[in-house]
């Protein structure tokens, strides 16, 4: 397993999104699952980036900082 | 154990340290043999990890049981026997592949655990090692790749590394770092070595002592790149030859002792050194090793960036070293013991690997190198390499690493030859490729800086690979990293947008202008602007 450091450019804003999943495809099909939990209406436009992955253990984390948290 | 693990009581051990306590990372050794006899399905998932100090990570997928292993070069020096050895070790169990890294080692790709005891038997017979090319320990040290016949070197520091390299190679003592430890030696005046992102860095300095102009070292601590980057800092000392391995053990001491060891992610020594700063840290230092001479004159002119491209004059009259250029620092065995036969030929036999990914034939007599450069080889090894497949850094890319996003050695190495023949420039651009946010690429330090990314775009169903650009790194007068540009460039395109970036920049700078200085003049904001422009011109999705 691995955790996804993803980021979603919307129209008017960029979304930081962490993903738990066991490879890529996996985790983009889960980033689509978070994002319709997410928002009441599903955004039509959007990019979805993968920056990094981590080996999934105990203590595997990132940190989110600047743009794409404060935009 | 000769020292206490006074960290063994702390509370917050984060769980590799808690493992590295019941097993010490030299241990696995010990049990290879076996693990060789008995397959890799013997081998407990929790010993995984201990392979490193062995010098050995497994490719992906793991339980696949392929391995990868490092070999220490330090100072990147390899007499004949060793380079042969090396060679056949690649073609009799690595499928021929045999790379060069960013620290001066080798690495071999697709070993089986049954290999490796007879892989262990050749190198230790030419004086070899991957032990702890990997791992929580004193990696492989990085020195001048010149050492010994370098006209612009203070001291030969060839010596010196082996020394202190042998000084930590097995030792128990230093076997549990907090984390990964990188030191570099180099007396070159053009910071060979790049001093500023390794751990430790002894860089050229001389001091007046006794009344007398000593040649020496200043010493830098605390740098790295990572997901993290820092640039050393130095200390206010000056050191003598004779006790370079003596503040060398010093250092290494501190950080074993004082390194954080709660979490892995701020365990190495720069951030002991960002948290105790250079004052600090060195009060400490001299508490080891007694006093030490304040700073002298540093003697650290620019920074090459580790290239020697082409013949040049040694330190000794008569002989010359011939700079070759390896394409993202890939050989394959064959063409790696027709290197070993052309330097036994021409020179003495030696080769030496570059942190460039590149490689040296010194001691070539000067009679004899026109000769030796109409050899077949150096078609594709070139002396005199263009601008943009001679300064195309790699790292290995999804090809053989787990953490990789996106392929790069191959994708580099084609862009690269593409630039060549599109964009003919009077200065090398340094551009670094690297597949995740990790650093065995060194995108930070490049003049252009190209890291992958995957993409599922609004306008394409499927995953595309993807590249960020950055740009402006260098390591000259102490360094500085280079800063991202907005946009994204899906893999197919990077090559023309590099075509247009760089026509700019030719159209544009000064004459001899390197793009350092243009960008130090123009700004990023400039190259911004100029970027945007070209993602409209070549990008389908911009344009529409």
């Amino acid at each position: 397993m691995y955790l996804y450091r993803f980021e979603v450019d919307l129209v008017d804003q960029t979304v930081p999104v962490i993903i738990a999943a066991r490879d890529d495809d996996h985790a983009f099909r889960l980033v689509e699952d978070e994002l319709e939990k997410h928002f009441l209406k599903m955004p039509r436009e959007m990019d979805i980036i993968l920056h990094e992955k981590k080996r999934l253990g105990t203590g595997t984390g990132f940190v989110l900082e600047g743009e794409a948290v404060f935009s | 154990m000769a020292y206490i693990k006074h960290w063994a009581q702390e509370e917050k051990l984060n769980e590799t340290e808690k493992q590295k306590l019941e097993m010490d990372g030299l241990e696995i050794l010990k049990l290879i043999p076996r693990y060789a006899e008995e397959g890799f399905d013997s081998i407990p998932k929790e010993h995984w990890p201990m392979f490193k100090w062995a010098g050995l990570y497994l490719q992906k997928p793991k339980e696949d049981g392929y391995f990868m292993m490092r070999v220490n070069i330090p100072s990147g020096l390899l007499r004949n026997d060793q380079v042969v050895t090396l060679a056949h070790i690649a073609r009799d169990y690595g499928r021929g592949v045999f790379d060069i890294t960013t620290r001066q080692a080798v690495q071999f790709h697709w070993l089986r655990i049954e290999d490796i005891p007879d892989i262990y038997d050749r190198l230790e017979r030419v004086g070899l090692s991957a032990v702890g090319a990997c791992g929580d320990i004193t990696r492989t040290i990085m020195g001048n790749p010149l050492a010994g016949i370098d006209p612009h070197e203070l001291i030969d520091t060839g010596s010196i590394v082996e020394e202190v390299y042998q000084f930590f190679q097995r030792n128990e003592d230093f076997s549990n770092l907090p984390r990964k430890y990188k030191m570099s030696i180099s007396s070159n005046v053009h910071n060979a070595a790049h001093a500023e992102i390794n751990c430790v860095a002894f860089t050229p300095a001389v001091k007046e002592l006794d009344g007398k102009e000593t040649v020496g070292f200043h010493l830098k601590v605390g740098g790295g790149l990572s997901a993290r980057p820092y640039l050393a800092q130095q200390l206010d000392v000056f050191i003598t030859p004779e006790r370079v391995k003596e503040v060398a053990i010093a250092v290494t001491t501190l950080f074993r002792d004082y390194g954080y060891r709660v979490k892995r992610t701020r365990a190495r020594l720069k951030f002991l050194v960002a948290d105790w700063g250079p004052e600090t840290f060195k009060e400490k230092l001299v508490e080891l090793t007694g006093p030490l001479p304040s700073r002298g004159e540093d003697r650290l002119e620019d920074w090459n960036a580790g290239y020697f491209y082409g013949v040049h004059p040694q330190k000794q009259p008569g002989l010359s070293y011939v700079g070759l250029n390896v394409p993202v620092g890939r050989l394959d065995a064959e063409e790696v013991l027709e290197l070993a036969r052309i330097s036994t030929e021409y020179g003495n036999g030696e080769i030496r690997t570059c942190n460039s990914q590149n490689l040296i034939i010194p001691n070539v007599p000067d009679g004899k190198v026109e000769t030796m450069l109409q050899e077949k080889l150096f078609r594709r090894i070139q002396v005199e390499p263009p601008h943009f497949i001679g300064y195309s850094v790699s790292c290995t890319g999804i090809e053989y690493c787990n953490l990789a996003l996106v392929e790069t050695k191959e994708r580099m190495r084609v862009i690269a030859e593409y630039l060549d023949e599109e964009v003919s420039i009077d200065v090398p651009v340094r551009i670094h490729m690297v597949g995740c946010p990790n650093s065995c690429g060194q995108r930070q330090i490049a003049d252009i800086g190209l890291q992958g990314i995957k993409m599922k775009s609004r306008e394409k169903k499927g995953l595309v690979e993807a590249f960020e650009i950055y740009v402006g790194g260098t390591l000259q007068e102490g360094g500085r990293f280079n800063e991202k540009l907005k946009g994204k460039i899906e893999a197919p395109f990077l090559a023309p947008v590099l075509r247009e970036f760089l026509l700019h920049f030719k159209e544009n700078k000064q004459p001899g202008e390197n793009f350092q200085d243009f960008y130090n003049r123009v700004g990023r904001d400039s190259l911004q602007q100029v970027l945007d422009g070209i993602l409209v011109d070549v990008l389908p999705s911009a344009a529409s």
